[in-house]
């Protein structure tokens, strides 16, 4: 390991490696999972074709791209052209079967091999089953990913027509799209929020916050693209943020943008099996509260960051009850200038349950 | 990337050394002898030779290129041979396979290790990459001694030796406060850093 970071470079200039350091947002998502990074690739790159009006495409409403290690490797077996930098060319996607990395940089492309309702059986019969797939729908500006391979749950992306802005606007359409296509039911629900098999009873998993802060910040990765720099949980001098966004300040460096704090509030602790499981009292649950105010705040407050988000995501069998009206959370939100922005999402464990509260379309 | 000219194979090779502790790993080789054409390593050369032999590799485009007074080389292009049938299970014995694959855990990293560097080298342009080597920081550092840039073979102080950890370390500098890096994440960065060089040169 490195002994201090240096405090400069012989032979290299500092205006330089400030510049390339500013380009942070712009890099592959190398925090993230292969398949995960690959889907993160694949919808820049068709947004950034969408938004320029799908050009030198066809007739063709489908693209397919499936992530694979070594593309040549399958030259000589399936009749493909290579494609490098397709971001930077005008190469058509559309109406092709696109063999790519894990960063959609480079690959093999081929006219799609079958209608695109057969193209699981046709990667199937392939030995292609196990890769991560995304399809593309021009018509529906809609991109479906199958993270672990053909047999895995469809995740959908919509393509957008416009580039994302870094407003907080925006970074609150982000969180409440990632609620409600990444939590809002146990179908949808990213794994290790809930215990396996007792959502039902409401009995979350050994760290859920720990859960849910990976995925958002994948989600959020995914959402702001080229503009912003996610990163989940640096250790500062006062604890430890969940997460965090930066994006490029006036002078080119970064700077804290917006740091995202998360809490859970539910009925019962984990428990494994059948274990019976015990109840978190309501002042457990009004103290997370506090505690996540607070730090939402300082964090906020000491890291200069434009905006302090606090997402408080409620497990709770009954939810009835809104805490934060609580005479002590309203003394805690009293005391803090400026207030930090809090959402209380709920978290069902059934589609049922979600269905009830007025929750359509789960 | 592939196929890869020698040259390019070459300055892969001595990069891979040169970031490897950003990756905590150690270099294969700790030193480099500084000649016109940029990094080359005979070992490695006759190990890619003897590759092509059992059919491993693949080799075109082959020619002779002239090297100034260290004579002249014979280059060519190379390319793993997906025909060989030994291929598959010698890339997932090395590494590059599953994880239960490996013959040795730490392999994976190492092979984790050198996709990500080629990925973050194949981001710059090619006439950038062609002489991103002779840009690191290190291979163009004044304290050699004969030619030989000592980075990790005999120095004992690795981290003074190599300013090439050093510049990809000190980028987090410019961040605000509190945040960090990833090991890929400064691969990616100083791979830009080096297409910056080389194309200011």
């Amino acid at each position: 390991m490195p002994p201090e970071p240096p405090a400069s470079v012989a032979g290299t200039d500092d205006a330089v490696l400030a510049a390339v350091a500013g380009i942070l947002p712009k890099l592959p998502n190398v925090r993230a999972e292969d398949p995960d990074r690959f889907a993160q690739a694949a919808r820049a790159l068709l947004e950034t074709r969408a938004q320029a009006g799908w050009p030198a495409e066809g007739e063709a409403d489908v693209a397919a791209f499936v992530m694979v290690d070594r593309p040549r490797e399958f030259a000589e077996r399936f009749t493909s052209d290579a494609i490098m930098d397709p971001i930077a060319t005008q190469e058509p996607l559309l109406g092709r079967l696109l063999l790519m990395n894990r960063d959609c940089s480079s690959g093999r492309s081929l006219p799609l091999p079958c209608a695109p309702a057969n193209l699981l059986d046709w990667l199937s019969e392939n030995g292609l089953d196990d890769r991560p797939v995304a399809v593309a729908y021009r018509t529906t500006s809609t991109m479906t990913v199958r993270r672990e391979g053909v047999e895995d749950l469809i995740r959908p992306h919509r393509i957008r027509d416009h580039p994302p802005a870094a407003t907080v606007e925006e970074l609150l359409d982000a969180l409440n799209h990632f609620h409600l296509t990444g939590l809002l039911t146990p179908t949808c629900c990213v794994s290790g929020v809930w215990e396996p098999k007792r959502a039902a009873k409401y009995v979350p998993g050994s760290q859920p916050e720990r859960s849910i802060q990976d995925a958002l910040a994948l989600s959020l990765g995914m959402w702001f693209q080229g503009l912003v720099r996610v990163g989940v949980e640096d250790r500062t001098n006062i604890g430890r943020i969940d997460v965090r966004l930066l994006k490029p300040s006036g002078e080119g460096q970064l700077a804290y943008w917006a740091i995202v704090e998360l809490k859970v509030i539910k009925s019962f602790a984990n428990a494994k099996g059948r274990a019976k499981a015990g109840t978190v009292s309501r002042t457990v649950n009004l103290d997370a509260i506090q505690k996540g105010l607070r730090q939402t705040w300082a964090y906020q407050s000491n890291l200069e960051s434009e905006e302090g988000l606090l997402e408080i995501f409620d497990l709770r069998e009954d939810k009835s009850e809104d805490l934060m009206v609580d005479g002590d959370v309203v003394k805690v939100l009293g005391e803090l200038a400026p207030v930090p922005r809090y959402t209380v999402r709920p978290l069902f464990g059934s589609s049922e349950h979600a269905r009830i509260a007025g929750f359509s379309g789960v | 990337m592939t196929p890869l000219a020698s040259a390019r194979l070459h300055a892969f090779a001595y990069l891979s050394d040169v970031l490897s502790p950003v990756w905590d790993l150690p270099a294969f080789d700790g030193k480099i002898l500084k000649i016109d054409g940029g990094p080359h390593y005979p070992d490695l050369q006759e190990e890619l030779d003897h590759l092509v032999v059992l059919g491993l590799v693949e080799v075109s485009d082959l020619e002779y290129v002239g090297r100034g007074e260290n004579g002249a080389r014979l280059e060519g292009r190379y390319a793993l041979s997906f025909a060989s049938s030994f291929l598959a299970p010698l890339l997932a014995g090395l590494g590059a396979g599953k994880e239960d694959e490996a013959i040795d855990a730490d392999d994976r990293r190492v092979h984790h290790f050198m996709v990500e560097l080629a990925g973050a080298l194949a981001t710059l342009p090619n006439d950038e990459i062609d002489i991103a080597a002779s840009v690191d920081v290190t291979y163009r550092s004044v304290n050699s001694l004969n030619n030989i840039v000592d980075f990790a073979e005999w120095a004992e102080d690795t981290w003074q030796a190599n300013p090439s950890w050093q510049a990809s370390e000190r980028f987090e500098a410019f961040l605000p406060e509190d945040a960090g890096l990833s090991p890929g994440e400064k691969l990616y960065l100083y791979a830009t850093y080096l297409g910056r060089v080389a194309h200011a040169a």
